[in-house]
C-alpha cells in the first residue's frame, strides 16, 4: 500500500542577506528528511525552533518548491506546475498556527469559510453555497449564529474552527496542520484537539501534524518523527518512540515535557545553534551527554534500531 | 552537581507578601468591570507560588496590581498588599519606584522585548544597579558582570558590551533574569518567564530560578498558564477562573486530588505522553466576559457538577485539612468535599 | 454627544451641499454685473461683500466651490484610483513591476507638485480635465508608495497565503485581502491629500493656468482680489478663509472616521490577564 504523503531526500535550502552582487548565505533549513504518512493516520512532526518541521509542512502544502528531493502525493509527483497545485487542493489542506493572522480580518465568517467555494465551485448557487457554509460550521462544531460574525468577535478557538472548516469545504482527505493548538488556552485546546479527533474518525482524514509540543504530538499520532535542525533525528510509531527512545535529543524532550517535581531533569546544555552556522558531524553533538569524537566528525545516518523505529545516532 | 532544587523545603516561612481581598475594576465601554476580584494570597520566603488560570482569568492584571503599574483605566479598588511590613497600595509613588526593581524584581514573557535594543546588556544591568544602589561607576560595571555570571551567561565580562540582538533567545532570558536579581529582591514576580522558550531551555532557565531563589531565599510569584510546569518548579498554587481564585494550596495536594471540578479539569484537559489516541476530557463553552457575569459560581454554567445552589450562590471558601505551612489552603465550591471523597467525578 | 467633535463633518457638509445645491439657493446672479454696487463690504445684503464688478462673494465662493470640489474629487479618483492600483501591483508582485513603477514614481516624486502640475497643464494646455489630469499626475506617486509598503507588509500575512494556496486569483487576492485591510490608510492618505490638491488647484488657478474667468473658482478669486487687497480686504480673504477651513475640516473629519473605523482594541481584560 502506497503511503498518501511521500517524502523522499527533502531539502531546502534558503540564501539569507543576500543583495544583487551577491548571494546570501546559504541556510540549510531542511536536510534530507524522508517520511511516509499512511492514509488515514496521523503523523506527528516534533521539534523546536529551526528544527525545520515548518518549512516541510510548507513544502508539502505547495507554498514551497523543495530544493531537492520530492514529494508525492496519492502516488502524484507534486512537480510544482500549476496543474499538480490544483490537483494538491483539491485533496490536501492546510490549517495554520495563528489563528489571529489566518483570517482575514475585514472578513465575515461566512465569506471567510466559503471562499474556496467560490473559487472552484463556481457552479454552486448562492443557497448552496449558505448551505454548504451552514454543514461546515455545523460539522465544526461553531453555533450559525456566528455566520456574519468578523474574526475580531471571536474567540481562539472559534478562529481556529473557523480555519478548520475553511479548509474542509473542498472535502480534502488530508489536513496538514502547522501548530493548530499552540496559540490556545488549554480548555480550547482540548475542544479543538477532540473536533480533530472525531473528524478523523468519522471520515477516515490523514493528518501530517506539526507541533513543538510532544504531548500533544504524542496524544494525536499514530506515528512520530523529531527534528532537530533540519534533520530527522529519529522516527517510528508513537509508542516505540515515547517508551524506547534511541535517540538523546527524543529522551531531552521526553524529560522536559513532563519533568519530574524535585529532579534535575537532565536539564540540556546549551541553545539550538543557528542553523546559519551548522555543527559539524552530528548537528546534535554540542549539546549531547553521550557525545564521542566520532560524533563530531560523522554526522549519523537514519538507521533503523528497531521494526519501522529508526534513529539518526551512532550510539542508538 | 548541587540540586537547587533540594534546599527548598522550608516550613512556616515568614510571608514576604500576602495579598488580602485585592480588587481591581477597569472602565470599559460596556460598563465597569472586576477583572481581579477578591484575589487573597501569601508568598513566602524561599517559596514559589504559581498563579495559574487561563487567558481571561485575571492573573497578570493581579501582579501588575501589586506593583502599581496599572493599564489605562484600571484601578485598585479594595484590599490590602502587604510586602515586608508596609501595605503597597498606601505607599506613595516615590517609595514604591524604590521598591521596584530593588525589592521586587520582575521578569516577563517576551525575551525580545524586555530588552532595551539600543543600549548593551551590561549597560542595563549596570543602570539597575546604579539606580538602585548609586555605587561608584566602576562598581556598578563589576557587579554587573557578576550579575550575568550568576546567571550563567558564558564569558560575560566580554559580553558586557554585547547587544540584545547579539543574544541569543535564551541568553537574553537570561539577562533580563540578571537584571531583575541585580539588586537581591525578596520577591521575584516572573510572569510567563518560559512560554515563548524552547522547551530544552526551558528547564534551563527554570533550573537557574531554582538557584537563584536558594541563594537568597527569595520568594516568588510564577504566573503561568502551563501546568506541568507548575507541578515541576512551584510549591504552591493558586487557581485563578474569571477573576477569582476558585482553589489554593501545596501544589502537590491540588495536583493529586483537586477540590474544585474547574482545576480537576483542567488537569484532565492537558494531553499527556502517556495517554495517547483518546478523546481528552474538555470543558465545553469558555469563561464568562466580565460584563456579562453569571450570578453564583462563575464556573457553574461549564461545571459537569453544578446543581441548583451552585447557579444561585457564590459558594463559600471550603479550606482544606490545614497543611504544615499554613497557608490558604481550599476551594470556593459547594460540592468541593464530595469532589475530594470520591463520591462525584468530574467525568 | 461631543458636539465640538462634530463641527468639522458638519462644516464639511455644509460646503458641500452648498456646492450641491447651488443653483437652487436663493443666490445673486453668479454674473451680473453692478457697476454702482462695487466694491462693498460684507453687510446683511452681500454677506461677503461684492467685487470690483458689483458681482456677489458669497455667491461666488459657493460656485467657486461647485469648481473646486469635483476637480478635487476627480483628482482624488484618478490620481489616488491609480496610485492604488500600481501600489497594489508593485508590492504584490514585486519584481520588474515593482522596480519600474517605483523608479517612476521616484522620478515624478522629485519635483515638486506644483511645478509638475504646472508643466503639465502648460502641455497639455488648460481646462478642467486637463487640470485633473495634471494634479493626477502630481499625486499619484505618493499613494502608490504607501498603498506598496502596506502591501509588501501584508502579502506575509498567513491569510494571503491561505488566499494563494487555495487558488486564488490575483485579482482576487488584491480586491479581497488586500485592499480592504489597507482601507484605513488610503482613507488618511485622502484626506491629507485633500488638502495637497485643493491647494494645487487654487495654485494653478492663481496662475491662471486652471480654471479660466468668469469661471470663479477659490483660486482664481484669491487671484483677483489681490489688486484689491487694501481697498476691497474680502475679495481675498473670504474665499481664502473658506479654502483654508475647508481642508482643515477635511483633515478633522478623516481623522474622526479613522478613529471610528479602527478595530476596537481589544478588550483590556482579555489583552492583559
Amino acid at each position: 500500500m502506497s503511503a498518501f504523503i511521500s517524502l523522499n531526500d527533502l531539502h531546502k535550502v534558503y540564501r539569507v542577506g543576500g543583495g544583487i552582487i551577491r548571494p546570501g548565505q546559504p541556510l540549510h533549513a531542511v536536510r534530507g528528511v524522508s517520511l511516509d504518512v499512511q492514509r488515514g493516520a496521523t503523523y506527528g512532526l516534533v521539534g523546536e525552533s529551526g528544527s525545520g518541521k515548518s518549512t516541510v509542512a510548507k513544502m508539502v502544502m505547495g507554498a514551497e518548491r523543495p530544493s531537492a528531493g520530492t514529494v508525492h502525493i496519492e502516488g502524484r509527483h507534486m512537480d510544482g506546475r500549476k496543474q499538480s497545485l490544483a490537483w494538491l487542493r483539491t485533496c490536501l489542506q492546510p490549517v495554520l498556527q495563528d489563528p489571529y493572522g489566518s483570517l482575514n480580518p475585514t472578513l465575515r465568517v461566512r465569506e471567510l469559510i466559503d471562499e474556496p467555494l467560490r473559487i472552484h465551485r463556481k457552479d454552486l448557487t448562492a443557497r448552496q453555497l449558505i448551505l454548504q457554509v451552514n454543514n461546515l460550521m455545523d460539522k465544526v462544531g461553531l453555533p450559525a449564529s456566528l455566520a456574519l460574525r468578523h474574526p475580531a468577535e471571536l474567540s481562539g478557538g472559534q478562529k481556529q474552527r473557523v480555519a478548520i472548516a475553511r479548509a474542509l469545504a473542498l472535502a480534502p482527505q488530508c489536513l496538514v496542520l502547522d501548530e493548530p493548538v499552540s496559540a490556545l488556552d488549554v480548555s480550547v485546546q482540548a475542544q479543538v484537539l477532540n473536533l480533530l479527533h472525531d473528524m478523523q474518525a468519522a471520515s477516515g482524514l490523514t493528518y501530517l501534524l506539526i507541533s513543538h509540543d510532544l504531548a500533544v504530538v504524542a496524544h494525536m499520532s499514530d506515528h512520530v518523527g523529531v527534528m532537530y535542525l533540519g534533520a530527522l533525528q529519529e522516527q517510528g510509531p508513537v509508542d516505540a518512540v515515547l517508551e524506547s527512545p534511541r535517540h538523546p535529543y527524543t529522551r531531552a524532550l521526553i524529560a522536559a515535557a513532563e519533568p519530574i517535581r524535585g529532579s534535575l531533569t537532565e536539564a540540556l546544555q546549551g541553545e539550538v545553534p543557528s542553523p546559519l552556522r551548522p555543527p559539524s558531524g552530528c548537528a546534535f553533538h554540542p549539546r549531547c551527554p553521550a557525545a564521542t569524537q566520532r560524533c563530531r566528525e560523522q554526522a549519523p545516518l537514519l538507521r533503523p534500531v528497531a521494526p519501522a523505529h529508526f534513529a539518526a545516532c551512532h550510539h542508538a | 552537581m548541587n540540586n537547587p532544587f533540594n534546599g527548598r523545603r522550608w516550613r512556616l516561612s515568614d510571608p514576604v507578601l500576602e495579598v488580602k481581598n485585592l480588587s481591581v475594576e477597569i472602565a470599559t465601554p460596556s460598563g465597569l468591570i472586576r477583572p481581579v476580584d477578591d484575589v487573597s494570597f501569601t508568598v513566602e520566603a524561599g517559596r514559589t507560588l504559581a498563579l495559574v488560570g487561563e487567558s481571561g482569568s485575571g492573573k497578570s492584571l493581579s501582579c501588575l496590581s501589586l506593583l502599581r503599574v496599572l493599564p489605562q483605566g484600571a484601578r485598585v479598588v479594595g484590599g490590602q498588599v502587604s510586602f515586608e511590613g508596609q501595605n503597597l497600595l498606601e505607599l506613595p509613588e516615590a517609595a514604591m519606584h524604590r521598591l521596584r526593581g530593588r525589592r521586587i524584581g520582575t521578569v516577563l514573557q517576551d525575551p525580545h522585548t524586555s530588552l532595551d535594543p539600543l543600549f548593551s546588556v551590561g549597560q542595563q544591568i549596570s543602570e539597575i544597579i546604579q539606580y538602585q544602589q548609586a555605587p561608584a561607576r566602576g562598581v556598578a560595571r563589576e557587579r554587573s558582570v557578576e550579575a550575568m555570571r550568576r546567571v550563567h551567561i558564558p564569558a560575560p565580562a566580554e559580553r558586557y558590551h554585547s547587544y540584545p540582538h547579539q543574544f541569543s533567545g535564551g541568553m537574553r532570558q537570561r539577562a533580563a533574569i540578571a537584571m531583575a536579581v541585580a539588586c537581591n529582591p525578596s520577591l521575584l514576580i516572573a510572569d510567563e518567564p518560559t512560554t515563548a522558550l524552547d522547551v530544552t531551555l526551558r528547564m534551563q532557565v527554570l533550573r537557574l530560578l531554582a538557584e537563584l531563589q536558594a541563594e537568597h531565599r527569595m520568594a516568588m510569584l510564577f504566573v503561568t498558564h502551563d501546568l506541568h510546569i507548575v507541578r515541576y518548579f512551584c510549591d504552591d498554587v493558586a487557581v485563578m477562573y474569571a477573576g477569582r481564585i476558585v482553589e489554593q494550596g501545596p501544589v502537590e495536594q491540588v495536583f493529586d486530588a483537586p477540590a474544585h471540578p474547574y482545576t480537576a479539569s483542567l488537569l484532565q484537559a492537558i494531553p499527556k505522553l502517556s495517554r495517547r489516541r483518546t478523546r481528552l476530557l474538555a470543558i465545553d463553552g469558555q469563561p464568562p466576559a466580565f460584563s456579562a457575569l453569571p450570578s453564583g459560581c462563575r464556573f457553574a454554567p461549564r461545571c459537569p457538577l453544578a446543581e441548583p445552589r451552585c447557579h444561585a450562590q457564590y459558594p463559600e471558601w471550603q479550606p482544606r485539612a490545614a497543611t504544615l505551612n499554613g497557608s490558604a489552603s481550599g476551594a470556593a465550591c459547594w460540592r468541593s468535599e464530595e469532589l475530594l471523597d470520591g463520591r462525584v467525578n468530574i467525568q | 454627544m461631543r458636539i465640538d467633535r462634530y463641527l468639522a463633518p458638519a462644516f464639511l457638509a455644509v460646503v458641500v451641499l452648498g456646492a450641491l445645491f447651488a443653483p437652487w439657493l436663493p443666490l445673486f446672479d453668479r454674473d451680473a454685473i453692478d457697476l454702482a454696487s462695487a466694491l462693498q463690504p460684507p453687510s446683511g445684503l452681500h454677506w461677503f461683500g461684492t467685487d470690483n464688478l458689483g458681482r456677489d462673494t458669497f455667491t461666488r465662493v459657493i460656485y467657486g466651490s461647485r469648481t473646486s470640489l469635483s476637480i478635487v474629487v476627480a483628482a482624488v479618483v484618478a490620481g489616488g484610483g491609480l496610485g492604488c492600483l500600481l501600489g497594489l501591483l508593485a508590492g504584490y508582485r514585486g519584481g520588474w513591476f515593482d522596480a519600474i513603477i517605483m523608479r517612476a514614481a521616484d522620478l515624478q516624486y522629485s519635483l515638486p507638485p506644483v511645478i509638475l502640475a504646472l508643466v503639465a497643464t502648460v502641455a497639455l494646455g488648460t481646462g478642467m480635465v486637463n487640470l485633473v489630469m495634471a494634479i493626477s499626475l502630481a499625486t499619484w506617486p505618493r499613494f502608490a508608495r504607501i498603498v506598496r509598503a502596506e502591501a509588501l507588509h501584508l502579502r506575509q500575512r498567513d491569510f494571503v497565503l491561505l488566499a494563494e494556496l487555495g487558488g486564488a486569483s490575483v485579482a482576487r487576492v488584491l480586491w479581497h485581502h488586500l485592499l480592504p485591510n489597507m482601507l484605513t490608510t488610503v482613507m488618511v492618505l485622502v484626506t491629507l491629500d485633500i488638502g495637497l490638491i485643493v491647494t494645487l488647484e487654487a495654485t494653478l488657478s492663481f496662475l491662471g493656468l486652471g480654471v479660466q474667468p468668469p469661471d470663479p473658482s477659490w483660486g482664481t478669486m484669491i487671484a483677483d482680489g489681490r489688486g484689491y487687497l487694501s481697498q476691497a480686504w474680502w475679495l481675498t480673504a473670504m474665499p481664502g478663509a473658506v479654502l483654508v477651513l475647508t481642508i482643515l475640516a477635511v483633515n478633522a473629519t478623516g481623522k474622526l472616521l479613522r478613529t471610528r473605523n479602527e478595530q476596537p482594541v481589544q478588550r483590556p481584560e482579555v489583552a492583559l490577564v
